[in-house]
């Protein structure tokens, strides 16, 4: 007879409590009236979250690393639902060798992509700014976007694009009336997810940003300076919850009206 | 062209990766007739209907409808339309949008597109349903839907593939009777892909009896049965009793 024991679960509270403690402990101290992250708490306070919302610099680089979100996962959703296509319609020549020279960001440190990019820029006689560092974002998410977008082409049936073209469709009129909607929540899951990894990069930002900070950035500068530490957490509190926010509905969407991967695929990014 | 001739698919074959999955077919098919492709799952029927839809491009040979070569016409300018095995209703539009889809390149007022919808979904007894969603009808319902959208757009060939192979016996055996009466009324060359012997010989006109790419046999139901050309027909087509024998003598 099968015996149930609790090692499993006590195995699954350690591995929580180890992933998620230390990013509770940015919310908690982000209302403590101290400056020192130090228990006991003290008294509880908005007032980070009042200097958070008044600092200049930290709107430039909120703003600044929102452009470059936005642009990054635009372009690397289009570029990824090109590729998706092709490896899940066409014969591709080289199939397994371009499918792995896209998904190769993914295990080339990011260090190594920002030396080159930085060297390749400065090289052409560019001046470092956003634009590199979109540059680099573009590079970095499009993995991450075809792997969402392939599993979702991968999932609904290749008939129904026949039998569009059978219905008189040509290849752009069947794109744009069947392929497009069957594939849009997995767009827009994309489109988030890329986002998300784009608004935290800090390696790649940190490179080839020159004096145009991004938030990352920004919140590593303030980390030197004990009496700013305190509004970093409150930022941190808020980005955890937004950022966690877009990740659900990513999934959510990703998952909608695809009936073969209800249940199933949760992992992936 | 004479109506015999009104689908001529000569010296046809496909490879794929140096197998044959059709080899050195020739059959003509007349105008108004069903015709049924019959064989054991991967004889190559269903790649022979999908190189008629054109979805496949044949290795060598040519396929011509109503007096026009079609070999290398792209699928959304042939003028068939299929019945796909799993019926490939669009799950993002409603019954009423699935069954214009294809009318939306066709230059026709709203009026008349919505005479023709209806006159659709009445030839498949489905009034009532414009609003449905694939995911909230039956198979056999679906398969009507698959059927109306491909005959609203007035095909000169209708292309089924195993059509009725979702569905169950008693459901199958209706839509047998149905389908034929829908073909005999639209007047519409039907070309019917099955493995199912019993469908093949109640519904059509002619049989072509497949195996391994090539056509065995090309007849009428009764003389496939009572005068199958080969061993291989005789034994997919009924309970045969074989009788070896040896030739002992030959005279004259």
């Amino acid at each position: 007879m099968y015996k149930k024991n609790n090692t499993l679960l006590i195995y699954s509270i350690i591995y929580f409590a180890f992933l998620y403690i230390p990013v509770m402990l940015l919310p908690i101290f982000s209302f403590n009236d101290a400056i020192h992250m130090v228990f006991p708490l003290k008294g509880f306070t908005f007032k980070w979250y009042d200097q958070m919302i008044h600092s200049s610099r930290l709107h430039k680089a909120l703003m600044n690393s929102v452009k470059v979100g936005i642009v990054a996962s635009i372009f690397s959703t289009f570029i990824a639902l090109l590729a998706a296509k092709a490896f899940t319609r066409y014969k591709v020549r080289f199939h397994q060798l371009s499918y792995g020279a896209i998904l190769l960001p993914f295990v080339i440190p990011e260090i190594i992509i920002a030396v080159a990019l930085i060297v390749l820029w400065t090289g052409m006689g560019l001046q470092l700014g956003l634009i590199p560092v979109t540059i680099s974002h573009i590079l970095f998410c499009t993995p991450f976007c075809l792997l969402i977008l392939i599993s979702r082409m991968e999932g609904f049936d290749k008939h129904l694009e026949e039998a569009a073209m059978d219905l008189g469709e040509n290849a752009w009129g069947t794109f744009w009336r069947v392929t497009f909607p069957l594939v849009l929540p997995a767009i827009i899951a994309s489109l988030l997810l890329s986002f998300v990894i784009s608004f935290d990069e800090f390696i790649l930002a940190f490179f080839l940003s020159s004096s145009d900070q991004t938030l990352p950035m920004y919140m590593w500068g303030q980390m030197r300076f004990p009496k700013k530490l305190p509004h970093v957490l409150a930022l941190g509190a808020v980005i955890i919850v937004v950022t966690s926010m877009i990740v659900i509905i990513s999934y959510w969407l990703r998952n909608i009206g695809n009936p073969s991967s209800k249940k199933s695929n949760i992992g992936g990014i | 062209m004479s109506d015999k001739e009104f689908i001529k698919i000569s010296h046809l074959s496909k490879n794929f990766d140096e197998v044959a999955a059709v080899d050195d077919v020739t059959i003509n098919i007349s105008k108004g007739e069903f015709f049924s492709l019959l064989g054991p799952s991967g004889c190559g029927k269903t790649t022979l209907l999908r190189i008629l839809a054109g979805f496949e491009y044949p290795s060598a040979g040519s396929v011509s409808i109503d007096g026009t070569d079609v070999t290398d016409v792209p699928a959304n300018l042939r003028p068939t339309n299929m019945v796909f095995q799993n019926y490939a209703i669009f799950p993002h539009i409603n019954v009423r949008r699935n069954i214009e889809f294809g009318l939306r390149k066709e230059k026709i007022s709203s009026q008349e597109m919505n005479d023709r919808v209806s006159e659709a979904l009445k030839m498949v007894k489905l009034e009532g349903y414009e609003n449905r969603f694939s995911n909230q009808l039956s198979g056999g319902q679906r398969q009507r839907i698959a059927l109306a959208r491909a005959l609203i757009k007035r095909p000169k060939v209708l292309l089924l593939d195993e059509p009725l192979g979702a569905l169950d016996k008693k459901l199958r055996e209706e839509m047998q009777i149905e389908l034929r009466n829908l073909q005999r009324s639209v007047g519409i060359t039907f070309v019917f892909v099955t493995h199912d012997q019993e469908e093949a010989m109640t519904m059509s006109d002619r049989v072509a009896v497949m195996n391994q790419g090539k056509i065995l046999q090309v007849s009428p139901p009764q003389q496939l049965y009572d005068y199958p050309n080969n061993l291989f027909v005789g034994d997919f087509i009924g309970d045969i009793n074989l009788l070896e024998s040896e030739i002992s003598n030959i005279n004259g």
